[in-house]
This record gives structure tokens, C-alpha cells and sequence, in this order.
């Protein structure tokens, strides 16, 4: 029933019965890397590289004497015994020194043996399919291992614990019990099955509930990127790339005396109180002198648009830049510059500083890092889902709002639709997943 | 060793999916023998004396628009008809018909016998006759031959058939009826594998013991309805009784359930959750103190009612005290105690499109067997196995109804491409297009396809063809003409629809307002009341749900498009880098010959979808 063709659906293939074998470091020299097998064989092919090891306890690390092309040298290994491994297979993790012709001769040797280069990913693909972990817990773990911050990290292991994938667990559920109730007051509507507008109505209201929550579970923009856009801006001269480079602690920006010295929006990353933060700088506003400039405005335009958080920097002496309307509650540090040129024209609510000698920048500094933890709160990690997800439940949200009442196999196409843009990030609701519930909630049978 | 004749079809099994298939198959041109265990016994109804339901009526009037016979002879042996879900759009209307079914067996006996290329044959087919790895012809017990070029096996419950009562069990395929059990054997030595369902039925009790004051009386609709397009009038002649069991009737079971063969694990086979044995009803939902029952004659004033709701298999004893403690039974006497039948059926992922079995060419399978539930099932496959026969016979492409065709195409592709774990049942939650498959428009989807193959008149469906050219033009007048033209019309809207028009309004407007009663506007707008009164309401309804309808139009069409997608012959998923290996075994298993039909496959994922839609193209691409 539900049959719309989803896309984008993260690989979420069966595993196979083969056993397969990866570096699980990054390629390189390093100190050490770490080769991952799993499958039915694993414990065996990796006799392939330590012919006298005898496992024999599992979840213990040994020290074993490897052979590798007749090279003799000393490695840990970890056994796992299924199911209680990270794929749900029999698995061995090998620590051993991160020699890059080491490793791939041992990745080699354990080929010859029996098992497979594993594909991307195909380590935690298999996971999922043995029910290891939910496919939006794999795609966190995706997000961990690309983590930068100590922020983005905390984020995804939140995810990757099960929380987002419970959240979208009980969505599933409630919407197959609504499914259930419309479904069944239609195809049993001879065995006195009910359709009672009233609870229906309550059901659908608690779904749209859950779907709202799972909407903004995927936060802010900031929260979903895991990183804070603030975006320098103010009328040209006024010191916006000089604050720009004090604050990324390198001259990335060019400065000049000459107004409109910026056009292109220049951007860097830097990390406060553990979280991620893009400093954007802009041409800044104002009326442009040429096409040329009229571009960098328009940039800057966009830049405000995208912005978690304004830089606003005014120039004490320059003429009064007016910001556009920001859209949401954007919030904005505002910075006086250039007082030593207008002595006394300090304003409240505005930060001195000279961008140009650094004086004030840590008074900058610091309100940029107490709104960059509050738009990356500590509690964000908890049930965050991917944009993916979120973009998916404010939709389907959309539709049980927009829902017919007026009948009920009109309202029970809505919930198919429903359904439909769900999938991909709940397991398929199909027919039998309705019949199902149908037949375990209602007592049928004439 | 004798030879009964050569045919072009054998059909086994005189149910009601034979009946269909032999019928249809006779008159598209092929000599056909029907051979049944019992000539008497054609299109029994040993379980509920109904044809019809939610989906069920659905198929029943598909099989009609198509030429078959089941709503014919539903209507003339109909004691009872009622539309359900009449409150509803006609998406979800189902019309049900209480028959009398010693008359719907008569009825079905004299239409084979009618038809001079049928011919019936008494005897219980034992072997299947194959030369060549194609099948040939059937062996009758006593080593008859029947020679013919195809073969369509319907055997309903009857394969390896045990029935149940308490701990009573003995071997039949009905009620008094021998089983077929050597047929089972020869299907396994074709390579094919089977498995066990379960059903059952309730007790049946004489009319005389019943008090009927004690019970609901249940009518038929006011204005009963057909099912098919032979049929000018049907009348309703016996009303059906309502009655429940009380909390006491739920302690007598469950004081028993270790003499039920069902708990006590003597009953192996997978019985319908949608239609679960009153001890499975008190079991599983033990907060239930009722459980609705519904008495419905077997015959036109006959003497047998039938208990709907109470199928059991508990002992005898048991019975008596559950009627003996149900208002209304109490003094009933049982002609014939509630029993289960366990029978073999083809497990899923054995067919072909067209319901052919794979790798056995010449034999098709249609109804029960093939493990599905219903007489309407049954005879929607023998339909579809009948005419294939023929189709290959001649040498011409399948006919594979398509799921936006109607529930037929939805019952032959979920048969053909999914796994089923007990016995199969149409509902209307089963069709992606639901809003499309109303019964008000099987003849538009369908009609035309009967013609082709011979099955319905020509004439008829120009007639029909009138009709709807009829509904377009008052759907169009609906959104052209202004209601309450004059102070007249004005006063007419405001009496009796409650409705002001401020600004002009058309007919169409007044159809989709939601706060304006739509009976009365149907029996107000011009352009409907020029309507035969069946069609206003389909008109009405097409007119307020147009835009949903549309939507619904153009999701099939999406879907029709990815059906259309077509995976060439001998594709090997196995060659298919990052199909997993389940995946594979699935494809193998199904053979989809379309991505539509492989997104239908069970385990099949959406990035499974999308690798093989890539794969599928590229070896597009290396035929061209
Ligand atoms: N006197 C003074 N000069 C400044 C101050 N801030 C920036 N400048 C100078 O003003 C000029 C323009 O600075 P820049 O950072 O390029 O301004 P932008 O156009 O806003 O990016 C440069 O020569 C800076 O050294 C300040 O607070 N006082
Ligand atoms: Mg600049």
C-alpha cells in the first residue's frame, strides 16, 4: 500500500554469509592500526596472520606472535563471539603497528584465506541488518567518526545511543494504531469494528504531537549542522575583516584602508567552549559604488540569511549601517569600532573594541561564546535526528494536519501519504503492518 | 487402462474457481473436462453461506465486468443483499449477498451443463500425467486417463484434508467428503513444495430450535442492488438474526481449551487471524465479555441456520454447552457440529503471472490451493487461470490484470510475488488505489476486456458504454450550471438544502459543500435526477472527491510508469555487486519481470530497489 519509491535511503542491505576484512584506521603511517574482520570465519582467517594463535576466550584482548609474508612481529587481538559483537557476527579486532605494508599484507594474507575486502561501510551495514542497531543510529555513527568538535561528537553519540532511533520507533507505531483504526473501521465495518471520529481525532493529534517533536528534534539550523554561522557584518571600513582575523588568529582576510576592500564572502572554523564555529565576512552594507560591489552586498545578503548569529560591527565615525530583517530571532553582537577616531560615542548594549589594535576582541570573544553555547546547547544530542528525518516528520506532520475528516477512506489515503514520506526514516508501513495490528487490537471474525 | 477422451483442459476440482475457469475457458473456444470427486457437489459452500463482503464484493464484480458467472448466480440464489459500508464513499462499499446455497449449486451445475464443450467427470484425480517435463493430462483413481493440454488444478481444502472436532479427526476435504491426498503426493514429485492451513467452520442448527425472539432481526437494504450486468432486479426474501455470547460462554471454553485441537497443538496448520475460532476469540482477547454472532440461513427457508462467528473445533459436548448457554440457542438443535479443516496448500513464490505453476508448463492452479481464503478469491483466480489457459494454448501473450486494474490484479500480484503465512484474504487496505477500485467503476476498468476475450457481449458493453458516456455528461453539467437560477430554484435551495446563495453557486459547488446534505442534493440538481437513479450517487460522489480522485489518477499513474520498468528475461541478480544475498534469493525466487513487481517482494529495501533499478538499466542498455 505504501508504495512511494523513497530516495536517499541509507544502504541498509542484509549482510552476507561471507567474512569480511578492513583496515579500520585511516591509511597512513600512524603508531598503530586496527584491522577489523567479521563473519562466520573471522576467528579462523585471522590464523592466517597468527598461525599459533589459539582463541579461545572471546571479548579478551591477547597478545599474539603474527607472521605476516615471513615478517614476525607482536599485535593484540580481541576476539568477539556472535551476537554480542559491534556487526552481530564473529568477529576479531587486531591492533597492530601501523606499518602501511604490514597492514596491507596482512589484509592481503587474510584474502588469500577466505574472506573479503570489506566494502565502505559494510561493517556497520551488516550491523544494522542483524538488528544491531537502527539505521538511524548507523547514520549517527557515520556523523561520529566524522565529528570535529567535542560538540558534534557528544551530538552523535547521543544519536547513536538509540534515542533518535526510539523517538522514530514510536512514531512508527502510533501511526500504524492510526492506520489500524482507520483501515479496520473500513474493511470490517461488518463486524461492528468502530470508527469513532472523536478518539481517531485524538490519535491523529498525538501523532502530529510526535511528529512535531521529532521535527524539532532535528533542531535549529545550528544544532543540524553542529556548527554556528556567525556572519561579520556593518558598513565597509568599519573593521569587519580586521575583527574577522583577530578572531580566527590569522590574517585569512585581506585589510585595507580602502572601503570595499572585501567582496567575496571569506569564511573560516574555529572552536569555542568545545563547539564549532564558521566566522563569515562579508563586504558589509551599504550602498554599492560599482557592480562589482553591488555583488559583494548581494553576498553579504545571502550570508544574513544563513546567519545563526550577526557580528554587527559599526564603525563609531561611519555612517549608521542598517541590518535587513533577519529572519527568526537571529541574535546580534553588536560592536562599536573605531572610537578612538569619534572619542565618547560609546552606546549602550554595544561592545568597544578596536579591531585594528585588538583591544576589546576578548569582550567580543566572549558574548560570541555565550551565544554559541546557548544555539549548541549540552542537551541538543539527546534524540537529535538527521535533517533527513526532521525535514520528514515536519512534512508528514503537514499532511495529518491537512488531512480530510470528512471521510474516512479519504483521511486513510492522507495517512498512506503520510506513510510514504515517512519511509526511509521508519521501517516501511505496509499493508500487513496495518493488518497486523488490525487483528492483534480488534477481535474479528464472523 | 482406459482413456476417458482428449481435451484441451482438464479442469480439477468443480469449486469455485473450477467452475470459473472451466466456464470461461468453454467459451473462449477449448473442449474442457471437469473432473470432481462428488458430480453433485459443484460450487459447494461449506462455510459461510455468503458471497460477497468489503473486497470480497469487489472481486465478485470484477469477475462480472470480466464475463465470469459468481454475481449472476449470487443474485438469483440470493436470499439477502446488503451494501456494506453503505454510510461510505463507494471506494469502500462492499455488497454482500446471503445465498441459498443448495439453489447457487443448482444454478452453477445447470450453467456447466449448458455448455455443450463441458464435460463433467466423476472420479478423484490421482496423478498428473507429464511427458517431457510438461504436463499432459490427469490419472483418475482406477488409472482412467484424462489426456489434455493443459491443466488447471482447483482443489480447495481437499489436498491431504483433515478434519477436526475435539479430538475426532479424521481424513475428507469437506464435511463427509474423501480427501484428495495422492494429488498432493504428485505435486511434490513435480518439484513443487506445500505447506498447511487451517480453517473452520461453525455449527449449523436446526430453524424449528431457535428462539428468535431473542434475537436482532437483521434486514437487508431497502434497495437492494445486483452484482452483475445480467441481472435486472434482485429482492430480499429472509432477513439474518444477531445474538452474543455471554461472559458465561468465554468460562465454558476456556474450562476446555485443553480438549480443543487447536491448543492443544494437534492442529499444525496456520489458520486466518481475520477469521479466528471463537475459542481463539476468547483466548486472545479475554477483556472481551461479548462476541457477536450471526445467524444466517443455508437455504431459502430450509431447515439448516448457520452460527457465523462460532467456527470451533472443540468436542461436541463443548458445543452444546456454548449454544445452550447463547440467547436464542439455547435449545438448539445441531445438525452438524462446528469442525477445522487442515489442508495443503502451494507455498508462496511457485507462480507465474498468469498463475501458471513455475517450471511446470501446462498446469495452472487457481482458489484455495493456492492459499487463499473465499469463494470470491477462488473464482476471481479460476477467472484468470481459465483464460491464460486458453491464451497459451493459442500461442498469445498473458493476461496479468494489473493492481490498478482492480482487486483482481491486486489478488494475482501479491499471490504471484509475495509471501503469504495464512490463508489470503482480500481486503480493500490491500490496494495502493483504493479510491480508484470502487465497484462503481469495475465495468469502466474492466468491461472491455471481457469483450476482447469473448466473455461479455459486445452489445452490453455498449450499452454500458452509454451509460458512462451519460455520467461525464452530467458531471459536466454539475460544474457548468448555476443552482438557484430563478427566485423559484432559490426557494427550493433554501427549503430543503438550508443553503442561501449569496453569490452564484453551481450544482458541483453544492455537491462538494460539506454542511449541505448530499441525498438531497442529488434529488435536487437537474443533472443528476435525468440520471437512472444508480448512477446519481456514483456521479455525486466522482463530483465531490474529484480532487482526491485526481490525486489518486496520478499516483497510479506513477506507480504504473515504475510497473512498466521491465527486468529483462534471464537477468541474474546473482551477477548484481551489493545485492545482499537474501535479496538475491528473493529475486530468484519471485523472478519479477518488472521493478514494480520487485519492489513488491518481500525483503526488498529501497536501496536494494535502487541498485537493481541501476543494474536492471544497465543490462538494458547491453541488450540494446
Ligand atoms: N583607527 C582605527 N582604525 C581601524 C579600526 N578598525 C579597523 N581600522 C582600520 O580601518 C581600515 C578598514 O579596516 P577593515 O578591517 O578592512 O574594514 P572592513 O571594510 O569593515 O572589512 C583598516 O585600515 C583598518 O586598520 C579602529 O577601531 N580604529
Ligand atoms: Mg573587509
Amino acid at each position: 500500500m505504501v508504495r512511494a519509491s523513497s530516495s536517499g535511503l541509507s544502504s541498509v542491505l542484509a549482510g552476507g554469509e561471507d567474512t569480511i576484512v578492513a583496515r579500520a584506521t585511516p591509511p597512513g603511517t600512524g603508531a598503530l592500526a586496527v584491522i577489523r574482520v567479521s563473519g562466520a570465519r573471522a576467528w579462523d582467517v585471522v590464523r592466517a596472520v597468527a598461525p599459533r594463535w589459539e582463541p579461545a576466550e572471546p571479548w579478551r584482548a591477547v597478545l599474539i606472535a603474527m607472521d605476516v609474508d615471513g615478517v614476525a612481529d607482536r599485535a593484540v587481538a580481541i576476539p568477539y563471539r556472535q551476537p554480542r559483537s559491534f556487526t552481530g557476527e564473529d568477529m576479531v579486532e587486531l591492533i597492530v603497528h601501523g606499518s602501511p605494508w604490514l597492514v596491507e599484507r596482512a589484509l592481503d594474507a587474510m584474502a588469500a584465506a577466505g574472506a573479503r575486502r570489506a566494502l565502505p561501510g559494510e561493517f556497520t551495514r551488516r550491523a544494522v541488518a542483524n538488528g544491531k542497531m537502527a539505521l538511524e543510529e548507523a547514520e549517527a555513527i557515520g556523523e561520529l567518526v566524522r565529528a570535529e568538535t567535542r560538540w558534534q561528537a557528544r551530538a552523535a553519540a547521543a544519536r547513536a545511543s538509540g534515542e533518535g532511533a526510539r523517538r522514530v520507533a514510536a512514531v512508527r507505531d502510533a501511526l500504524i494504531g492510526l492506520m489500524a483504526s482507520v483501515e479496520g473501521a473500513l474493511d470490517f465495518a461488518d463486524q461492528e469494528l468502530g470508527y469513532d471520529p472523536a478518539s481517531v481525532e485524538g490519535e491523529i493529534g498525538s501523532l502530529v504531537g510526535r511528529l512535531d517533536a521529532m521535527a524539532r528534534a532535528g533542531g535549529s539550523p545550528a544544532v543540524l549542522r553542529g556548527a554556528v554561522r556567525a556572519v561579520v557584518a556593518g558598513p565597509p571600513n568599519a573593521g569587519k575583516s580586521s575583527l574577522f582575523n583577530r578572531l580566527i588568529e590569522s590574517t585569512r582576510a585581506i585589510v585595507s584602508p580602502r572601503p570595499g576592500t572585501t567582496r567575496d564572502t571569506v569564511e573560516a572554523q574555529i572552536a569555542l567552549e568545545g563547539r564549532a564555529v564558521v566566522l563569515v565576512d562579508t563586504a558589509g552594507l551599504g550602498i554599492p559604488a560599482d557592480p562589482l560591489e553591488a555583488e559583494g552586498v548581494r553576498r553579504t545578503a545571502e550570508a544574513l540569511a544563513d546567519a545563526d548569529l550577526v557580528l554587527l560591527v559599526q564603525g563609531a565615525d561611519l555612517p549608521e549601517a542598517r541590518l535587513p530583517k533577519l529572519p527568526r530571532a537571529t541574535p546580534v553582537i553588536r560592536v562599536l569600532s573605531r572610537l578612538d577616531l569619534a572619542p565618547g560615542a560609546v552606546r549602550d548594549g554595544w561592545i568597544p573594541a578596536n579591531p585594528a589594535t585588538g583591544e576589546g576582541v576578548g569582550a567580543v570573544r566572549e558574548a560570541l561564546a555565550h551565544h554559541v553555547v546557548r544555539l549548541l546547547p549540552d542537551t541538543a544530542g539527546e534524540g537529535l535526528l538527521s535533517v533527513r528525518a526532521a525535514a520528514a516528520a515536519a512534512k508528514a506532520a503537514g499532511i495529518l494536519r491537512r488531512a480530510p475528516r470528512e471521510a474516512p477512506e479519504l483521511l486513510a489515503e492522507a495517512l498512506r501519504r503520510a506513510a510514504a514520506v515517512l519511509e526511509g526514516v521508519v521501517a516501511p508501513v505496509d499493508e500487513e503492518a496495518v493488518l497486523d495490528r488490525i487483528f492483534s487490537t480488534f477481535c474479528l471474525g464472523k | 487402462m482406459t482413456v476417458a477422451g482428449r481435451y484441451d483442459l482438464v479442469v480439477v476440482g468443480a469449486g469455485h474457481a473450477g467452475c470459473e475457469a472451466a466456464l470461461a475457458a468453454a467459451r473462449m473456444g477449448l473442449d474442457v473436462a471437469v473432473a470432481t470427486l462428488d458430480a453433485r457437489k459443484v460450487a459447494e459452500m461449506p462455510c459461510n453461506p455468503a458471497i460477497g463482503g468489503i473486497g470480497k464484493g469487489h472481486l465478485v464484480v470484477e469477475i462480472d465486468a470480466l464475463g465470469g458467472v459468481q454475481g449472476w448466480a449470487a443474485d438469483r440464489a440470493g436470499i439477502q443483499f446488503r451494501t456494506l459500508n453503505l454510510s461510505r464513499g463507494p471506494a469502500v462499499r462492499g455488497p454482500r449477498a446471503q445465498c441459498d446455497k443448495a439453489r447457487y449449486t443448482v444454478l452453477m451445475r445447470r450453467l456447466l451443463g449448458g455448455v455443450p464443450r463441458i464435460d463433467l467427470v466423476e472420479g478423484e484425480v490421482v496423478d498428473l500425467l507429464a511427458g517431457d517435463g510438461a504436463v499432459e493430462g490427469v490419472v483418475l483413481a482406477g488409472g482412467t486417463r484424462i489426456a489434455a493440454r493443459a491443466v488447471v488444478v482447483t482443489t480447495g481444502t481437499f489436498l491431504r484434508g483433515l478434519l477436526h472436532t475435539g479430538s475426532d479427526r479424521r481424513e475428507g476435504g469437506r464435511y463427509g467428503e474423501p480427501p484428495a491426498g495422492r494429488l498432493s503426493a504428485a505435486l511434490e514429485r513435480l518439484g513443487l513444495a506445500l505447506r498447511r492451513y487451517k480453517t473452520g467452520t461453525p455449527p449449523r442448527l436446526h430453524r424449528d430450535s431457535l428462539d428468535y425472539g431473542a434475537m436482532e432481526r437483521q434486514e437487508g437494504d431497502p434497495d437492494p442492488r445486483p452484482f452483475s450486468w445480467r441481472t435486472g432486479r434482485v429482492v430480499n426474501r429472509e432477513p439474518c438474526w444477531i445474538t452474543r455470547t455471554p461472559p458465561a460462554v468465554a468460562a465454558v471454553i476456556r474450562d476446555n481449551l485443553d480438549r480443543s485441537p487447536l491448543f492443544s497443538g494437534v492442529i499444525e496448520g496456520t489458520g486466518p487471524r481475520y477469521c479466528p475460532s471463537i475459542e481463539d476469540k476468547v483466548v486472545r482477547f479475554p477483556h472481551h465479555e461479548e462476541h457477536t454472532l450471526f445467524v444466517e440461513p443455508e437455504t431459502l427457508g430450509g431447515e439448516s441456520m448457520y452460527v457465523n462467528g462460532l467456527s470451533t473445533s472443540l468436542p461436541e459436548d463443548v458445543q452444546d454447552a456454548i449454544l445452550r448457554r447463547v440467547p436464542g440457542l439455547e435449545r438448539a438443535r445441531v445438525l452438524r457440529y462446528g469442525y477445522a479443516v487442515e489442508y495443503d496448500v502451494l507455498a508462496p513464490g511457485q507462480l507465474e503471472r498468469d498463475l501458471a505453476v513455475h517450471g511446470v508448463p501446462g498446469l495452472w492452479v487457481a482458489g484455495q490451493v493456492v492459499g487463499t481464503s473465499g469463494y470470491e478469491e477462488a473464482a476471481a483466480q479460476g477467472l484468470v487461470a481459465g483464460i491464460n489457459a486458453v491464451l497459451r494454448l493459442r500461442g498469445e501473450a498473458p493476461w496479468v490484470p494489473g493492481r490498478h486494474e482492480g482487486y483482481i490484479g491486486v489478488l494475482v500480484d501479491d499471490l504471484v510475488h509475495r509471501e503469504h503465512t495464512e490463508p489470503y484474504r482480500m481486503f480493500t487496505s490491500r490496494s495502493e488505489h483504493r479510491l480508484l477500485l470502487g465497484t462503481d467503476s469495475a465495468r469502466e476498468r474492466l468491461m472491455e476486456t471481457g469483450v476482447r476475450f469473448g466473455l461479455v457481449p459486445e452489445r452490453v458493453f455498449h450499452v454500458e458504454h452509454r451509460r458512462w458516456a451519460a455520467r461525464r455528461e452530467a458531471r459536466e453539467r454539475l460544474e457548468s450550471e448555476r443552482a438557484g437560477a430563478d427566485p423559484e430554484a432559490r426557494r427550493a435551495l433554501r427549503e430543503r438544502l438550508g443553503v442561501e446563495p449569496g453569490r452564484p453557486v453551481t450544482w458541483a459547488d453544492l455537491v462538494r459543500r460539506q454542511d449541505v446534505p448530499l441525498d438531497a442534493v442529488i434529488a435536487l440538481a437537474p443533472p443528476l435526477t435525468a440520471l437512472p437513479p444508480e448512477d446519481r450517487e456514483i456521479v455525486a460522489y466522482r463530483t465531490r472527491y474529484a480532487g482526491y480522485l485526481e490525486r489518486a489518477r496520478r499516483d497510479s499513474e506513477r506507480l504504473r510508469r515504475l510497473a512498466h520498468v521491465a527486468v529483462p528475461e534471464g537477468f541474474d541478480p546473482r551477477g548484481v555487486p551489493g545485492l545482499s544475498r537474501e535479496v538475491v534469493e528473493q529475486l530468484r525466487r519471485y523472478r519479477p519481470r518488472t521493478l514494480g513487481e520487485a519492489e513488491r517482494i518481500p525483503g526488498m529495501t529501497p536501496a536494494a530497489m535502487a541498485i537493481l533499478a541501476a543494474a536492471v538499466g544497465r543490462a538494458g542498455e547491453g541488450a540494446a
